[in-house]
């Protein structure tokens, strides 16, 4: 996603990332026959259609940002195999839907429920069949206490327009706070288990060192890992560009983002000396604990190289980390730097 | 009956094989690249976008093994890796994927991957 995309606070539905794990995406959904299952653990599995989800419940919105795992992984050091993301596989947009705490009510789920996982209309080329183990079906699961805490939702529509077909249309899961990769796209099926579920993209792919910004030395691997789940805080820049113009004595405004969570950014703070001093940036409004936080800087460029670096910090305390690195190139969240020359 | 077209502006094209493995020939889509909504149909009509390996030894094995599931691009987009990350790889796609890779293939399409994106190491 081009840069200029980050100086706003929504990203619109057409410049937004597009990512999906298989390659039979859906290519033709009819809004009068499809439905969403909800079944499993539960009194009543349900088959509910677009128009009762839209009636039937009470519609919400959140504002949230949605970044894929493995963004920014090709700035990893040692390089790590995977999409060779730069910073672009990120978005912030207003989710429009029903909570599933509302769903999972009207289903009843019944006493035991451990986890709850997500299909949707994605499948490999190469699907299971008898004798042959083929691709597992991208399939992720929340624990129930996440699940139904009232803020995951099924959502319908992004930034008030129907979900784009390439965004996961007519339905997507938003897990507010956690990585793109429990946002389940073209959402048809939801189930849920009275015993720990274990499909392979939640046991053995999205797995993290149990580290504090997912962190584990090239030499020196965590032994156990567990599914990635929270956003680390983070902040980029957005202005200046990289070889943008930038004149000597006029006063700059330095612009960028931040966000982490969903405890809140406290503070940006921006160093133009290596990082010996910081000094604050001034924060946007919170648009939403969930939503990214754009932030902006005076800066009186001198003549000559420059480099400047922002640290986000959020309201419980987190703050970034300078260097970082993990097997899968995850929850890339070191501290930002931009540079060029002021002339 | 209502049709209209919304063009999409993809800033990041999803890495699918659905044309590359197929469509050689680079055949022109049929339709227009878009959503088209016909009644209650949503329809994603995407791009051909037909695409080649670059040159080197066994390209055919590995674009018959590896394009099966998935583009191309994937090799192409990764940075240079040593010979021992590449056969991780391999193993991965046939070990989690299930990748119809025959033994005798494997040092095959790791030679092409080397040749393209290895570090000599």
């Amino acid at each position: 996603m081009p840069l200029k995309y980050f100086s706003k606070d929504l990203t619109p539905n057409d410049a937004f990332f597009v990512r999906w794990h298989l390659a039979i995406i859906p290519t033709e959904v009819d809004t009068a026959t499809f439905r969403l299952e909800i079944g499993g653990h539960v009194q009543k599995p349900l088959s509910l259609s677009l128009d009762e989800l839209r009636k039937g419940f009470e519609p919400v919105s959140v504002v949230a940002v949605n970044q894929c795992s493995g963004n920014s992984r090709r700035f990893f050091e040692p390089r790590v195999p995977g999409v060779q993301w730069g910073n672009g596989a990120l978005g912030n947009a207003r989710w429009t839907g029903v909570r599933l705490k509302d769903l999972l009510a009207k289903a009843g789920v019944k006493a035991g429920a451990v986890d709850v996982s997500f299909n949707g209309l994605d499948g490999p080329v190469l699907p299971p069949a008898k004798d042959f183990a083929g691709t597992p079906d991208f399939e992720k699961s929340l624990p129930f206490d996440r699940a139904n805490d009232g803020e995951v939702m099924v959502a319908y529509e992004m930034n008030g327009q129907p979900l784009p077909m390439l965004n996961g249309f007519p339905l997507r899961l938003v897990v507010p706070g956690w990585f793109a990769t429990y946002w389940v796209k073209a959402l048809n099926q939801i189930t849920v288990h009275d015993k720990p579920f274990d499909g392979f993209w939640m046991a053995k792919a999205y797995r993290v060192p149990p580290t504090k910004d997912y962190q584990e030395e090239p030499k020196n691997q965590a032994k156990e890992t567990v599914p990635i789940t929270n956003l680390t805080v983070r902040s980029l820049f957005v202005k200046p560009e990289p070889s943008e113009a930038i004149r000597a004595g006029a006063p700059y405004e330095v612009q960028g983002l931040a966000f982490d969570s969903g405890k809140g950014i406290a503070k940006v703070e921006v160093s133009a000396d290596g990082g010996k001093s910081w000094s604050e940036a001034k924060l946007d409004p919170e648009i939403g604990r969930y939503s990214w936080r754009r932030w902006r800087y005076s800066w009186k460029p001198i003549a000559g190289p420059y480099r400047l670096m922002a640290r986000a910090t959020s309201k419980s305390g987190e703050t970034q980390t300078t260097a970082q690195w993990n097997r899968s190139g995850y929850g890339r969240n070191v501290i930002e730097s931009v540079q060029g020359t002021v002339s | 009956m209502n049709r209209f077209l919304i063009s999409i502006a993809l800033f990041s094209l999803p890495l699918l094989c659905l044309h590359d493995s197929s469509h050689a020939g680079g055949q022109p889509a049929t339709a227009p690249v878009g959503v088209e909504v016909r009644g209650t149909k949503h329809i994603l009509h995407m791009p051909e976008v037909p695409f080649e390996l670059p040159p080197g030894p066994n390209k055919d094995v590995v674009t018959v093994y590896c394009g099966v599931c998935h583009t191309q691009r994937y090799i192409l987009i990764q940075p240079p890796f040593s010979k021992e990350t590449w056969i991780n790889e391999v193993t991965k796609m046939r070990k989690n994927y299930s990748a119809p890779i025959p033994d005798e293939k494997v040092e095959e399409i790791v030679n092409y991957l080397v040749s393209v994106r290895g570090t000599g190491k």
